[in-house]
């Protein structure tokens, strides 16, 4: 007797905790439900804000096909009101779990965008890790295009985002909350990636394209309210080396590729990233130089004195050559390895400028993206109500790069 | 008399049951009134109620009964129900607020849509389950959950802190000593885990070192809470003051999530797993109460502990942030009161009382 109670209670105790962690009741219907990879966000013309929510159609075939996309638009006052108005309108419950990038229009320049990412980064149905870009004209745009390689472009969007160890670091990385922590800290200063569409048509292309477009790829086959759909082949690549600054969330300037190379260097792991030398000398003639970088140590320290602030950035990069334009080439590879000296004194030049760019660029846009003000107030506090308003005034600032081969 | 727990017990469930329901909104609350120093007023916290589980372990450490009996027995019965009555109120204030965020953390971040008002229900019966049994029950689940704690904090701090920003408490203080005081009054309810001790005193087979073993795992306990809200702060800064829900957020930044996607459920499912268990036990010690106080069955005494707060959730959804209110900002002087300040002065007082009857009883022989 006592055997069968005990069971039944542990038989009741597991019927209650598989109720409570199933989410059975919290499931939709599949096929009501639209994946959303992505969002785009812009101005509608009465402006209200326009929604287009990238879906991802999967395929059941055995076929081996590519996934198919679709479009679907939605309008409200505030963005959470316009991702509603997609469901209300379509029918399909939007699923919002898998969005991970969110593009936002070009059209939004002098307006703060945390009128619009604020939603991303307070609701628990997307996740806050999505990654944030700006067009360059409307968002969603950027949406319909489709890749040579990729079908559906926020796939292609994130490849060029988050690179594979091995390729160049050389776009400033953004997601919603980096945005919001940015904007919400005292600098108010945030930044995001400037993707540009650069087009690659070309005949050969052309028919390929047309040959995917005509064999495997059909329709989206989305629900009611699409507006775009398809699985043909583009012709365009995405650019996401120029970065956005924001302060306060209206748009203050941009770093161009070469100056998001250099704050990527500054802030993020740098190996494997090659550097480009153009004309240097060597003896009467000049070469071009591909340098490949194994290690980057950069620190930046702030300090501060009645008389103002320093800024003293220190980088030490170990790298090697990789390729070279010059007329003989090298004897044995171990040439490579050691720097020459005015590989190095050129490299350290380069760089060297473009962090001072860099510093400048942080000055006059008064974007904070080198976090001086947040290392002014965490390690210099009894100087941050001195130097809190007119911190970039009272700046002064050196910069010094170190680059080196095998010794 | 046959002791119930054994001190390895005690110790497990001070390290795997009592961090956990601290995982869920007081972060975000104390964020929101001091900022970077929120790890101060969790300290402040930490430190009192280690500082009153030590005064009462080297008070009453030779004594062969719990801290309400002894009261009966050498202040008086009256005086013994008076005080069992304000620890049931104690102890039912103290489930409300971590009852209703296991709630909202259940219903919104793992339900699509908002689940039905029964949806959470099932609890109420794996409290009640806990309820009606006697105190030797603690002890098992302390064991039970030990192992899945651990595995739950080991798997969420290692996965969260790659992505610490652990010098964003910096500057240390700056948002003054009013805010920081303000902050650790604020989660009062969250800590005053003292109170739990007043019914082991007595009740544990004694042993070597019981009271350095017990202190270390109280001191462990709180080292959990403060590195996790270290990390917390760490992982939001500037919008750490928004999120509930830290739980869920925290490890998912790590290159292996994004990689590998979501496996840090493992840990995250863990811990909610022993948060059941953990927001059962005041419903548990004001259920032991109301049993003793009134003399009434176990069962009944469970219902009448867990009736108001199931009827608040039920009944009172739309006022719950004005309750919530209510709890944070005045209950919480509640909370100091039964849980820090009485708990030492009563101790001293029954140590007093306890050598008085010892020389008494020599001066007899």
């Amino acid at each position: 007797m006592r055997f069968k109670e005990i069971k039944l209670v542990f038989a009741l105790l597991g019927l209650v905790f598989l109720l409570f962690f199933s989410n059975d009741f919290g499931l939709i219907d599949i096929e009501k439900t639209a994946i959303i990879t992505a969002v785009a966000v812009d101005l509608s013309e009465n402006g209200e804000y326009k929604i287009t929510a990238q879906i991802a159609v999967p395929e059941a075939t055995d076929t081996n096909t590519e996934n198919q996309r679709a479009q679907i638009s939605g309008k409200g006052a505030t963005v959470g009101a316009a991702i509603k108005n997609i469901g209300d309108t379509s029918g399909w419950f939007p699923q919002l779990c898998f969005c991970n990038l969110i593009v936002v229009g070009g059209e939004f320049t002098d307006y703060n965008l945390i009128k619009i990412l604020d939603y991303f980064s307070k609701t628990l149905r997307v996740q806050d890790t999505a990654l944030i870009i700006m067009a360059e004209k409307e968002g969603a745009e950027l949406l319909k295009l489709a890749t040579p390689l990729d079908n559906i472009s926020s796939f292609a969007l994130q490849k060029i985002l988050l690179k594979n160890a091995g390729l160049n670091r050389d776009v400033a990385v953004a997601d919603v909350k980096s945005f919001c922590t940015g904007y919400y800290s005292d600098a108010g200063s945030s930044i995001m990636p400037l993707v540009k569409v650069v087009s690659q048509k070309s005949e050969n292309e052309k028919t390929s394209a047309e040959g995917f477009s005509g064999g495997e790829s059909g329709s989206g086959g989305s629900g009611g309210g699409s507006s775009e759909s398809g699985g043909a082949k583009g012709d365009a690549i995405f650019n996401a080396n120029t970065t956005a600054l924001f302060l306060r969330g209206v748009k203050v300037g941009e770093l161009d590729e070469d100056l998001t190379l250099a704050f990527n260097s500054l802030t993020k792991d740098f190996s494997n990233t090659t550097f480009e030398l153009k004309d240097v000398k060597v003896g009467v003639k000049t070469e071009n130089f591909l340098l490949t970088v194994f290690s980057c140590k950069a620190s930046r320290k702030v300090s501060v004195s009645e008389s103002g602030i320093n800024f003293t950035v220190n980088v030490d990069i170990y790298a090697k050559i990789s390729d070279r334009n010059g007329e003989y080439s090298d004897i044995d590879y171990i040439k490579n390895l050691t720097l020459p000296y005015y590989v190095e004194e050129s490299a350290e030049r380069e760089l060297k400028t473009r962090i001072e760019d860099l510093i400048r660029t942080e000055i006059t846009t008064g974007c904070d993206f080198l976090d001086i003000k947040k290392e002014l107030y965490r390690k210099h506090y009894s100087y941050y109500h001195v130097y809190k308003d007119n911190f970039l005034e009272n700046l002064t600032y050196s910069v010094n790069v170190n680059f080196s081969g095998q010794k | 008399m046959i002791k119930t727990l054994k001190p390895r017990q005690i110790c497990f469930f001070y390290i795997a049951l009592l961090p956990v329901v601290k995982f869920f909104m007081m972060p975000s609350l104390i964020a929101g009134i001091c900022g970077e120093d929120l790890w101060i007023s969790v300290l402040i916290n930490a430190l009192s109620d280690i500082f009153t589980i030590a005064v009462l372990y080297f008070c009453l450490k030779d004594e062969d009964a719990d801290f309400f009996t002894l009261i009966e027995k050498r202040v008086g019965k009256a005086f013994a129900k008076a005080v069992m009555a304000f620890y049931i109120i104690f102890f039912l204030l103290k489930t409300v607020i971590p009852l209703n965020e296991e709630k909202d953390y259940v219903e919104l971040t793992l339900y699509m849509t908002s689940p039905s008002l029964f949806t959470f229900m099932p609890v109420f019966f794996a409290i009640f389950f806990i309820c009606a049994k006697k105190l030797r029950v603690i002890g098992r689940i302390a064991d039970g959950v030990f192992i899945v704690s651990v595995i739950g904090y080991a798997f969420t701090f290692a996965l969260s802190v790659s992505d610490t920003d652990v010098l964003a408490v910096l500057p240390i203080g700056a948002h003054g000593i009013k805010k920081v005081a303000l902050g650790a009054y604020s989660s009062c309810g969250w800590f005053s885990d003292g109170a739990y001790f007043l019914f082991f005193v007595g009740n544990y087979v004694k042993g070597k070192k019981d009271g350095l073993k017990i202190l270390i795992s109280v001191a462990v306990s709180s080292l959990i809470v403060l590195s996790f809200t270290i990390i917390f702060y760490g992982t939001f800064t500037s919008i750490a003051f928004r999120q509930k829900f830290a739980l869920t957020e925290l490890s998912k930044y790590t290159t292996a999530i994004n990689n590998m996607e979501r496996f840090d459920f493992v840990a995250i499912f863990s811990l909610l797993f022993t948060s059941i268990f953990a927001l059962s036990l005041p419903f548990y010690f004001a259920c032991e109460l109301t049993e003793r106080l009134f003399n009434i069955k176990r069962w009944l005494a469970a219902i009448i502990a867990i009736l108001p707060p199931v009827i608040l959730l039920l009944f009172f959804g739309e006022y719950f942030n004005s309750i919530e209110n209510f709890i944070i900002n005045i209950a919480s002087g509640y909370f100091i009161t039964l849980g820090t300040i009485f708990p030492i002065i009563m101790a001293i007082i029954l140590k007093l009382c306890g050598k008085k009857e010892l020389n008494y009883a020599v001066q007899g022989n």
